[in-house]
């Protein structure tokens, strides 16, 4: 009986095996075009996208657009197989297009770019493009936002202690120590700082305090570059800054908000849209404001950041035309406004956010929430965007990965910060002259 | 005499109740957190028992994680992978512990080096053997010019049927048992088959039980495999679906609804060990003994 | 008689193994010899893998990264596999005796293990916030311990991991550690008290030897899940800070899924391997020479 038994549920999943691998291999026969695109995955239904898709139907019919979400976190796996196997969508909206292109696994866009269907590039903000979406001189993809990098304070802390927001990179350094206390166990009850470090991302803020004082990392956006510049005086100091200030207990790594809305600490060296975790539905008493890292008396403050997000073309798709209408109907200006709506503190890389932008009800928050019209005001006043090299480069994770191990001993004193310099300089030069 | 061991009586419990505090903190926590409104989520000091209490999140959580298709889909997964998984390994366990024949130790020194290598480095060549499995998908006899077995249930639960630590497990369990019963039963006049089927396997429950547990457990909390080889949204796991419910480290849920949608798909787990907890401490139990 | 037995179990064997063996070629064999052949190659993951030979492996083994990498993956495999063997072993000692609710305490401690890995490394990652307001930090100050910044700290992030790591195994070889103990019969224990012999003097004559063979098991076991461990590094401190967490594993994963030099990721799964190895060779030997 037992036997038979086992024997019975044996044949039953063989059957069940078999059977739905057949029904997999059955061909589906298909009245219209279908263009796939994924995405990572926000709300399952985003309402947002809906419309993109809908004015994208309508305006090319015959055209059904197929979503999907994936997470973030295993991203770069379903990518990668499934443009392996010749499963990938024909649109693929992420960051790290140059990476993926280095391998060879997208499509140029160049020719559309510049061809009857095309997009203005000086509608971009100056560096938008440059650093994020090139590989051997070709565009891949069209940014769709803009995140630069910069101080959040905390304003309830700063008016307690009479402070207002630092202009200079001095003033910033006195205010940090300032707000930094102990208790009568010298234990700290107040930091000055708190720098993100989630997921890796405290090199880039380390390195915004080095470039504050006018170092570079490269002297060209070219992946044609050889040489890593960093080792300056002006990184030095930078770096020496930072050793001190966390030595003397002014800075801590965070991985989120918690230590700022807590008021634990004062002012948060992050990228802009961190706002979205304290944003005003979630936190609707907390204040604070956003300006870039202040600069050192007459020297004007860096924008760097990154525009990392795009969509791009596999080289498997069998659709590159409508793939590109795809791509360029995800690139406009009221798209990525519509996009990134839920994300409080991204903006489109656009130039005229303020000054001229589409009449839609996407960038009205843009012009009417403060924070918004401040972040704006700062990214569109002319300078140009510098995206560290690690973001774009093709061996940028190991890049950043030495950045961010020498950067780190160095801030945490457990290195001689000149070293560290001479060390980056080394290690990375080896990478690029490779 | 007495006063020193029913001091150290006090400092057994005080140990062990310390340990389980330990062991059950980010649980609790979990559901804390899960049960907090937004913007409550950070406070100082701290607070376990949240004020206000809302059940918010689980209601968000399960609506718009589609939670219960996933669930749907999960459970076909684990309970089919899971009965393919020891019926199968027990089957190889009992060869290996068992049965005589020339090769037995490098065969099994082969799957002791595959067990070894890490998931991820398996990754990509299993997805492509998947892809280009033969006379599926619209494959042709090379393996080409289809999908394969991708998005099929048969590419999702063939590949963890056969797992190197379960044979390993069943052949421990199945060498402890006497040989002397099989070498009775041939003597008799049984086949082979059936001295496995009907002697060896009933004594085997504690096993049988221990390796369901375990596999159960392994499929439904599988994110990676199940993420890469399914295509259609229809077809998602349940562990898959909380990694897009996640989404963004900047979009979608905030902690707590987080922890209120990772508390839902923590139960069955938590729901099935408890109750073949019986089954389960005996059986692992005997696997670590050998003769 | 003899041989004739012996063919026909021979043949059964052969017979037994055909469904488990083309399983178990096709879907684990095949990628991980796939996985060796591409260490020899330069490969996208998506191009068609170029042959280099030894290149790889000469990069790897000259790269500073990976000697990092290697003592990192070294410090935490010690760590974890010793700290969990004690303390489960304590544990199973401890909850081997008749005290009140130990099954409940049992399930407790067990509970960790059913949890999916990333979604607790979650959690234990805002539990170990630098502010006063993470929960760590918070029971700490209870305790009189200032607040530290745990897995911002060069020294204490791997301390952390392997903290998180032990939690989660604990129960799981303390069950194993259980059913040893209850091999080992009581009449031992009792000969040995009438000698004279008191509460560790029992323990380590008696205990430590006979459990040998579980030892080892839970050895062995260990050693290769602590070398294979990703999701808790993956969630709780991405290899950092300053890269004192970034393991084997981790290293293999971003190679292969990050930097997309598969090549280079499958080499350093074979040295995972060979490592592993010889870290477990004289067990492996013990097991081989079983039957």
């Amino acid at each position: 009986m037992k036997r038979r038994k086992k024997l019975f549920l044996g044949v039953l999943s063989m059957v069940f095996v078999l059977g739905s691998s057949l029904v997999s291999s059955l061909a589906i026969a298909e009245e219209e075009v279908v263009l796939k695109i994924w995405d990572t995955a926000a709300p399952l239904r985003d309402p947002l996208r809906e419309i993109i898709f809908e004015k994208f139907e309508s305006e090319n019919p015959g055209v059904k657009v197929e979503f999907e979400g994936i997470p973030w976190a295993q991203y770069m796996e379903k990518i990668i197989t499934s443009i392996a196997a010749g499963t990938a969508p024909d649109v693929i909206r992420f960051g790290y297009a140059p990476r993926f292109a280095s391998k060879g696994m997208l499509i140029p866009l160049d020719e559309y770019i510049h061809g009857p269907d095309g997009v203005d590039l000086d509608e971009y903000i100056n560096g938008a493009i440059n650093a994020s979406h090139i590989w051997d001189g070709k565009i891949y993809g069209l940014p769709h936002n803009l995140v630069p990098y910069g101080v959040f304070y905390n304003l309830d802390i700063l008016e307690e202690n009479g402070a207002s927001i630092p202009q200079t990179y001095e003033e910033f350094v006195d205010l940090a120590k300032k707000l930094t206390k102990k208790d009568e166990k010298g234990e700290f009850t107040k930091r000055g700082i708190q720098i993100s470090s989630y997921a890796g991302g405290d090199v880039d803020y380390m390195l915004l305090f080095l470039l504050n004082q006018g170092a570079k990392d490269v002297s060209v956006y070219d992946h044609s570059v050889k040489e890593y510049t960093l080792n300056s005086p002006e990184a030095l100091k930078g770096l020496t800054d930072l050793a001190e200030l966390y030595k003397e207990g002014v800075i801590i790594f965070a991985e989120n908000e918690q230590p700022f809305v807590t008021d634990y600490t004062a002012m948060w060296v992050t990228q802009s849209n961190d706002a979205f975790m304290f944003r005003p539905e979630v936190y609707p008493d907390f204040r604070f404001a956003f300006s870039l890292l202040p600069a050192p008396e007459g020297r004007e403050p860096v924008l760097a950041g990154v525009c990392r997000d795009s969509a791009f073309i596999p080289v498997t798709t069998n659709k590159k035309d409508l793939a590109w209408k795809l791509c360029k109907a995800y690139a406009s200006k009221e798209a990525t406004a519509l996009l990134y709506q839920g994300k409080y503190g991204t903006l489109p890389p656009f130039n005229d956010i303020l000054d001229d932008p589409p009449a839609t009800p996407a960038y009205l928050p843009y012009q009417q929430d403060p924070f918004l019209r401040q972040l704006s005001s700062i990214v569109t006043s002319g300078k140009e965007m510098i995206s560290p090299l690690q973001h774009w480069h093709m061996d940028g994770e190991e890049i950043g990965n030495i950045l961010g191990e020498e950067l780190g001993f160095a801030v945490r004193g457990l290195k001689d910060p000149q070293q560290a310099l001479e060390d980056i300089t080394k290690r990375i030069n080896q990478i690029l002259q490779k | 005499m007495r006063n020193s061991s029913s001091f150290s009586v006090v400092l057994v419990y005080l140990v062990i109740v310390i340990i389980s505090i330990f062991m059950i903190l980010p649980f609790v926590w979990m559901v804390s957190v899960s049960l907090k409104p937004s913007g409550r989520i950070y406070e100082y000091p701290p607070r376990f028992i949240p004020s206000p209490v809302t059940f918010e999140n689980y209601r968000t959580a399960w609506d718009r994680a589609n939670f219960s298709r996933y669930f749907m889909n999960t459970t076909i997964f684990a309970v089919a992978g899971t009965l393919l998984t020891i019926s199968f390994c027990s089957l190889g366990g009992y060869v290996f512990a068992k049965l005589r024949f020339p090769g037995k130790n490098i065969l099994f020194m082969v799957i002791l080096f595959t067990m070894m290598l890490p998931f991820f480095s398996v990754l990509i060549p299993l997805f492509l053997i998947v892809k280009n499995f033969p006379l599926a998908g619209g494959n042709n006899l090379f393996g080409k010019g289809g999908i394969g077995l991708i998005n099929s249930f048969a590419g999702l639960i063939l590949p963890g049927i056969v797992n190197g630590y379960y044979i390993f497990l069943f052949r421990q369990f199945f060498t402890m048992l006497p040989d002397e019963l099989i070498q009775a039963a041939r003597i008799d006049g049984c086949s082979e088959f059936r001295i496995f089927a009907q002697i060896m396997l009933p004594l085997a429950k504690p096993a049988l039980a221990t390796v369901a547990i375990f596999s159960f457990m392994d499929k439904w909390n599988a994110l990676v495999w199940p993420l890469v080889v399914l295509t259609d949204p229809n077809k998602r796991t349940l562990q898959v679906g909380l990694a897009i419910f996640q989404g963004e480290q900047l979009t979608g849920a905030q902690w707590n609804e987080l922890m209120a949608a990772s508390v839902i798909s923590l139960l069955p787990t938590v729901l099935v060990f408890l109750l073949a907890q019986k089954y389960f401490t005996t059986g692992i139990a005997l696997t670590g003994i050998k003769e | 008689m003899k041989s004739k037995l012996l063919r026909s179990e021979m043949r059964a064997a052969f017979l037994f193994l055909i469904p488990v063996f083309v399983l178990y070629i096709i879907f684990v064999v095949s990628p991980a010899i796939t996985t060796v052949y591409l260490s020899f190659t330069q490969f996208s993951g998506f191009d068609k893998p170029t042959w280099i030979g030894f290149e790889n492996y000469h990069r790897v083994i000259g790269d500073p990264q990976t000697q990092k990498t290697l003592f990192n993956t070294l410090y935490f495999t010690a760590g974890t596999v010793f700290l969990s063997i004690i303390s489960s072993l304590l544990l199973a000692v401890l909850l081997n005796q008749p005290l009140k609710g130990r099954a409940l305490y049992r399930t407790i401690i067990y509970l960790p293990v059913v949890a999916p890995m990333l979604a607790v490394a979650f959690v234990w990652k805002f539990m170990f916030d630098p502010s006063p307001s993470g929960l760590i930090n918070y029971l700490a100050s209870m305790f009189g311990i200032e607040a530290k910044q745990w897995l911002s700290d060069t020294r204490l992030a791997m301390p952390c991991v392997i903290l998180v790591s032990v939690w989660k195994v604990l129960g799981y070889n303390m069950v194993i550690f259980l059913a040893g103990l209850q091999g080992i019969p009581s009449q031992i224990y009792e000969a040995a008290e009438i000698d004279g012999a008191g509460f560790f003097q029992k323990f380590f004559n008696i205990t430590i030897p006979l459990l040998k063979p579980v030892t080892t098991f839970v050895f062995i076991t260990s050693t290769i899940n602590a070398f294979q461990a990703f999701e808790q590094i993956y969630g709780m401190t991405s290899g950092g800070p300053a890269n004192s967490t970034y393991t084997l594993a981790y290293l293999i994963y971003v190679k292969g899924f990050r930097s997309l030099k598969f090549g280079e990721a499958s080499a350093l799964a074979v040295i995972l391997v060979l490592v592993v190895l010889m870290f477990s060779m004289f067990y492996i030997k013990d097991v081989a020479k079983e039957k």
